[in-house]
């Protein structure tokens, strides 16, 4: 790895529109720069060749954490995973997503990167993506074109590739408001120590019919790390669905997700240790349902 | 395009034009000279280059400078108000949480930042607001009491207390700590010399290759490219090595490591140096490669040098094995496999050369080595080694690494070719290649006890990788050889050491030097002796202690200062106390381990080298003492030892002492800072010359006074009457006639190596040492395994030490805490990886250094029996806390699990898959 980074165009917009007629003005040979904390690891090793750096933090529009009973949760490109972990909402409405932000790196990356950020690097293990499957949250894209929303499982393509277009932002993270009786979860093992990247995510969002019957109504799991993309155990969560949620009928659901990891390195160990924390993460959701 | 920006720092507003792709680290560092802020990895991982914006901590090696426009910036610079240090920088001094200084800007402004937000934070919040910096000195302990200290002062300063204390067996602050704690020590990297050239190095770019040739002419198209050296341009020996020359300093037809350097690109800047070593054009023809040391060992290897692929190979025979194992009733046997372990200290190798006006070339980097680094820049540069100079600059950390010449040679090599100053600053990756490595071992034990514990016998043979260079390995498998049964009495043995070359990482000298590999074995199969003999894991360990008098395996009979039966009951009385707590946890089902472990380690170079140091006294016309000892501080404090030792001969208070450290020019020639030896061996020449320079002190001041010098002593910055009436200051005496100095080289005592045969069969028994003295340890872990998840937490250590004579406490515990958690990194996280010689590990968080989350608490006791050797009876004590934690870990891991594990590092996975057998 070299150190020093090379030279490029500095652009900083201070309105949405402006950094979209950026990005459609030089397709393909911008970079967007938001937190930076994967960015400029990527510039000083050179993987990366743009003309043109778009520094969005100067656009505050995009600097917001918004929730409404019935729209939900809105978080602006420029949400940082400190400013998500002390939103007091979020903590309120969204406590997994505190946990899966409170999972990045160490407290000077959290102060700096951003959740958006976070899915743009696209990276198999980031820590906010599987909550961000769980919640059903969706991604609005803008650009010049026009704005089009995708949901956040179908925005990934392979290892650190996304399906944004070269014009487009990520502008708003949405996530809807949550169903009565659920309660969410994210779980994370780091590889090795404690700041150490994430070898096994698991995100958990359960709901029941109510608190006696305990009647799956519906469930969502987001797993990180054991697959090329984050990806959302489907059949895991049909299983769920209907089921009394008693231990076996977790213990069950644990192993299903198993089958649906496709993990590569350290493979068997990830495959038992997505049974082991889908099973504590659904607990640890269950037990929060109000 | 340069763009303007506003913003603060440290209180000061500045208008800045600046390059998009600078960093705000190297705004900070390089443009602004503020130098406070330390550059560790590179990658936003180690946190030394942490800076508040806008008050919270970010890594400014992340950040570019224009992204700070507006914003308000705070370093290192601006934590101490109006000369007044902030409570934090007093805390961190006063509880020891500074060692090398390099990690300490980034750790408190982490730690201020918390502070900020929560006035009293508990020690769980201290350690997660702080994980994302790391150090590899203290073991963190030290840290969160500082910071839990900063917090009490912060709320009630009027419980604050002087900083600074004196007295042997104290525990007096560091004498560097201020500037340490104001970012103000300058590092090799922080210098910064008028007309300097920037270094950069071309790189080999295959494990195993032939040169068939090097093109520099583009790279010196690139505008302020002033020079591309190669092999060429070397005048004298191209040679390096502690041991052997055989480390190219530039290669010349072949390289055989990703580590080998082939040209240095000098520049105007480091961005055109950068640029120019981009377009020198190597050609290669690859060759096939050793990739690990039983392929070294096959008949048809590629040979990777002209003695073949034996480094070393040593054998050694005690007794009769085959009699011993028939005495046995129980034989325990053992493969096991250690990898490569990286240094992983905070600050990167770098260092600047110039030639002064007297044409000495002077070299300013940090080095373990100065005289030695002297010798072989004389060699390589063809001058006299007068003509050489070496200054050693202050070491982040080093634990054997910075013993090697690393960028000493090429700086030298520039400063010598070019005529102008240079300066080569490697990044965290040039780091990872070129730096030493701890050895990885493979080794068999066949272990005999007797049905009482007794050991009977034991056979040995070890393997161990090079690398493509000779290092120190073969002093190192002499080490792993003599120490290879631990503190033991073993009356029949054969032990075969194996060095060989391979392709991969170089190795080389790495805190406790071969000892920890050979521990990791010999503790591991005491403890399956102990538990298939049903006797208890201390009680088997005291059965076979040594004693005074006892014979080592290398045949030396020990005269003193043995205390491995103190350290092992010691230790064991602490756990004894422990054992409600764990018997609680136990009963609750949680799965928890206690193990034990052993160690002794020389103290002293040994091996039949001579080991020498020196002290220099000066009273200086202020009154002052100036002490030039011969010593190098690696960040652990000898500095601060040395004037504890002064002062408690002269009677003068250390704050009335300056110390020079590191430089051939101003110092007694020395051996390297290796083997734990600069307290006994540094500290011994300045007791001495202290006793002598006192004595000339009292003279002169009885011949200016006509008192007798038995009714004179000296107190502070007196001499005073029987009266304890001053008579002359020691100011007033310095401007009396000739200036008083005292210079003494003390050399350790004769020692023989273990392949010295005919030293063994001819030196009286009395005579004959393998080193200097030894220091002896017992540790125990207690751990817990995750059941589910393979997860090993170490809950508590308890670390027994002797140390001879304790000099300062809290340097002590602090480098015993240290030492234990880079021993609990060897046995469950650490490890450098490569796959066909070219690197897996490539940045600082891959390396598995300890965090704040893995620090378990430590509970340190020293024990004195005393050294007759040492000054005060001291002796070394850091390296051999590194020696047994990481077999008592793994015992410990046996403990809870019914496991044994033989292969390093111990990982999640490999508990479960063993969980899983089990069941």
């Amino acid at each position: 790895m070299l150190r020093k980074i090379k030279d490029f165009k500095y652009l900083k917009p201070s309105t949405l529109s402006e950094a979209i007629s950026l990005l459609a003005q030089y397709e393909g040979k911008a970079k967007i720069l938001a937190g930076g904390t994967d960015l400029l690891i990527q510039m000083k090793q050179k993987k990366l060749t743009f003309k043109y750096l778009i520094d969005i933090k100067n656009i505050t529009e995009l600097d917001y954490i918004n929730y409404e009973e019935k729209e939900g949760l809105k978080i602006g490109a420029l949400i940082t995973h400190s400013s998500l972990v002390n939103s007091k909402v979020i903590q309120e409405k969204y406590d997994f997503l505190v946990e899966a932000s409170l999972a990045v790196g160490s407290v000077q990356t959290r102060n700096k990167g951003t959740v958006a950020g976070n899915l743009c690097n696209a990276s198999p293990s980031a820590d906010t993506i599987p909550s961000l499957i769980a919640s059903e949250a969706s991604l609005k894209l803008i650009s010049t074109q026009g704005e089009r929303m995708i949901k956040v499982e179908e925005f990934f393509l392979n290892p650190f590739e996304n399906i944004l277009r070269e014009t487009e932002l990520l502008t708003e993270i949405q996530v809807p408001k949550l169903p009565i009786h659920s309660g969410g979860s994210y779980l994370w093992l780091p590889k090795i120590t404690a700041v150490d990247e994430t070898l096994v995510g698991v995100g958990v969002l359960i709901a029941v019919d109510d608190l006696i019957h305990k009647n799956c109504t519906m469930a969502r799991i987001g797993l990180g790390s054991v697959a090329p993309t984050p990806i959302r155990a489907k059949n895991t969560e049909e299983f769920l669905k209907g089921k009394k949620i008693e231990a076996s009928t977790i213990k069950q659901a644990a192993e299903i997700a198993v089958s649906e990891s496709l993990p590569r390195s350290r493979a068997e160990y990830r495959r038992e240790m997505v049974k082991v924390f889908v099973k504590q993460a659904l607990e640890q959701a269950v037990n929060k349902i109000k | 395009m340069n763009c303007l920006i506003n913003l603060k720092i440290n209180g000061e507003s500045y208008q800045l034009n600046v390059k998009p792709n600078l960093l705000l680290l190297d705004l900070l560092r390089h443009d602004l000279g503020l130098t406070g802020t330390k550059r560790g990895c590179d990658t936003g991982e180690c946190g030394a280059c942490t800076v508040l914006m806008d008050g919270k901590p970010v890594n400014s090696c992340l950040v570019l400078a224009v992204e700070v426009d507006g914003k308000n910036i705070l370093t290192i610079e601006g934590l101490a108000k109006n000369g007044q240090l902030h409570p934090l920088q007093e805390a961190f001094i006063k509880s020891g949480a500074v060692q090398c200084g390099s990690c300490t800007p980034g750790m408190l402004l982490s730690a201020k930042a918390l502070l900020d937000a929560n006035s009293n934070p508990k020690e769980e919040e201290i350690k997660k607001a702080m994980v994302g910096n790391f150090c590899r000195c203290t073991g963190y302990l030290k840290i969160v009491e500082a910071v839990k200290l900063a917090s009490r002062w912060l709320r009630n300063p009027e419980e604050k207390v002087d900083l600074f204390s004196t007295g042997l067996g104290k525990s007096i602050i560091d004498t560097d700590g201020v500037a340490k704690v104001k970012g103000s020590l300058p590092f090799a990297d922080d210098l910064c010399l008028e007309n300097m050239l920037y270094g950069k190095i071309v790189w080999s770019e295959y494990p195993h290759a032939e040169i068939l040739g090097i093109k520099t002419e583009f790279a010196k198209t690139v505008a302020g490219v002033v020079a591309v050296l190669t092999d060429k341009d070397v005048p004298g020996l191209n040679g390096m090595g502690p041991v052997k020359a055989d480390q190219p300093v530039l290669c010349s037809d072949r390289v055989r490591f990703v580590g080998d350097m082939v040209a240095v690109v000098f520049a105007e800047t480091p961005a055109q140096a950068e640029l120019g070593a981009g377009l020198v054009k190597v050609s290669y023809r690859e060759l096939p490669g050793v990739f690990s040391p039983s392929a070294a060992l096959q008949a048809d290897a590629p040979q990777l040098h002209q003695q073949g692929n034996i480094c070393n190979k040593l054998v050694h025979e005690v007794g009769d094995i085959t009699v011993g194992f028939k005495e046995a009733q129980l034989i325990v046997e053992g493969h096991f496999k250690t990898p490569f372990v990286e240094h992983a200290y905070m600050e990167p190798e770098a260092g600047v050369g110039f030639v002064d006006e007297q044409g000495i070339v002077t070299v300013k980097t940090p080095t373990q080595s100065p005289f030695e680094l002297r010798q072989e820049l004389s060699v390589m540069l063809g001058i006299s080694k007068d003509k050489v100079r070496v200054i050693v600059t202050p070491l982040g950390g080093g634990f054997g690494s910075k013993q090697d010449n690393t960028v000493g040679a090429i700086i030298a090599l520039g400063a010598y070719r070019l005529g102008r100053p240079v300066k080569v600053t490697l990044s965290r990756e040039e780091s990872l290649r070129l730096s030493t490595k701890r050895h990885p071992y493979e080794m068999d034990y066949r272990v005999g006890f007797n049905a009482s514990g007794h050991l009977k016998a034991v056979e040995v043979r070890l393997l161990s990788d090079a690398g493509p260079y000779t290092s120190v390995s073969p002093l190192v498998n002499g080490q792993a050889c003599v120490f290879s049964c631990g503190p033991y009495r073993v009356p029949n043995l054969r032990v075969e050491g194996t060095v060989v070359f391979t392709n991969n990482a170089n190795s080389g000298a790495f805190r406790g030097f071969g000892i920890n590999q050979v521990a990791v074995a010999i503790e591991s199969i005491l403890d399956e002796g102990a538990r298939r003999l049903a006797i208890d894991p201390f009680e088997l360990r005291l059965r076979n202690a040594l004693k005074i008098g006892d014979q080592t395996i290398a045949g030396e009979v020990l005269k003193e200062s043995v205390a491995i039966i103190a350290t092992i009951q010691v230790a064991k009385e602490a756990l004894v106390k422990e054992l409600p707590t764990i018997d609680a946890w136990r009963s609750t089902g949680r799965k928890i381990g206690v193990g034990v472990a052993s160690g002794f380690k020389n103290v002293g170079r040994g091996k039949g080298k001579i080991d020498q140091s020196g002290a220099i006294f000066i009273l200086q016309p202020d009154g002052r003492i100036l002490l030039r000892a011969s010593a190098v501080d690696m960040g652990q404090g000898i500095r601060t030892a040395l004037l504890q030792i002064a002062a408690e001969v002269l009677d003068i208070p250390e704050t009335q002492m300056d110390i020079i450290t590191g430089d051939t020019s101003l110092t007694i020639q020395h051996t390297c800072a290796v083997g734990e030896r600069q307290t006994l061996i540094s500290g011994k020449a300045v007791e001495v010359a202290a006793r002598e320079f006192r004595s000339r002190l009292l003279t002169k001041a009885a011949s200016l006074t006509g008192i007798p010098v038995s009714d004179l002593s000296i107190k502070g910055e007196v001499i005073q009457n029987s009266d304890h009436h001053t008579v002359i200051t020691l100011g007033e005496l310095a401007q009396q006639g000739e200036t008083i100095q005292v210079e003494y080289t003390h050399i350790s005592v004769q020692t023989y190596a273990l392949e010295d045969k005919e030293a063994l069969r001819t030196v009286p028994q009395k005579d004959y040492r393998s080193y200097p003295a030894y220091a002896y340890t017992t540790q125990v872990a207690i751990v817990e395994v995750d059941p589910k998840t393979g997860k090993v937490k170490v809950l508590k250590v308890i670390a027994a030490h002797d140390c001879g004579r304790v000099i300062n406490p809290l340097m002590a515990e602090g480098q015993v805490e240290g030492s234990c958690l880079m021993g609990i990194g060897y046995a469950l996280s650490e490890g450098y990886f490569l796959q066909e010689g070219r690197p897996l590990t490539r940045t600082y968080k891959e390396l598995g250094v300890p965090t704040f989350m893995e620090a378990p608490p430590i509970q340190v006791i020293l024990i004195e029996d005393p050294e007759p050797s040492g000054p005060f009876g001291a002796k070394g004590m850091s390296e051999v806390a590194t020696v047994p934690m990481t077999p008592a870990v793994l015992n410990a891991i046996c403990d809870a699990t019914g496991v044994r594990f033989y292969n390093l590092p111990v990982r999640p996975e490999h508990i479960l898959q063993a969980l899983n057998l089990k069941k």
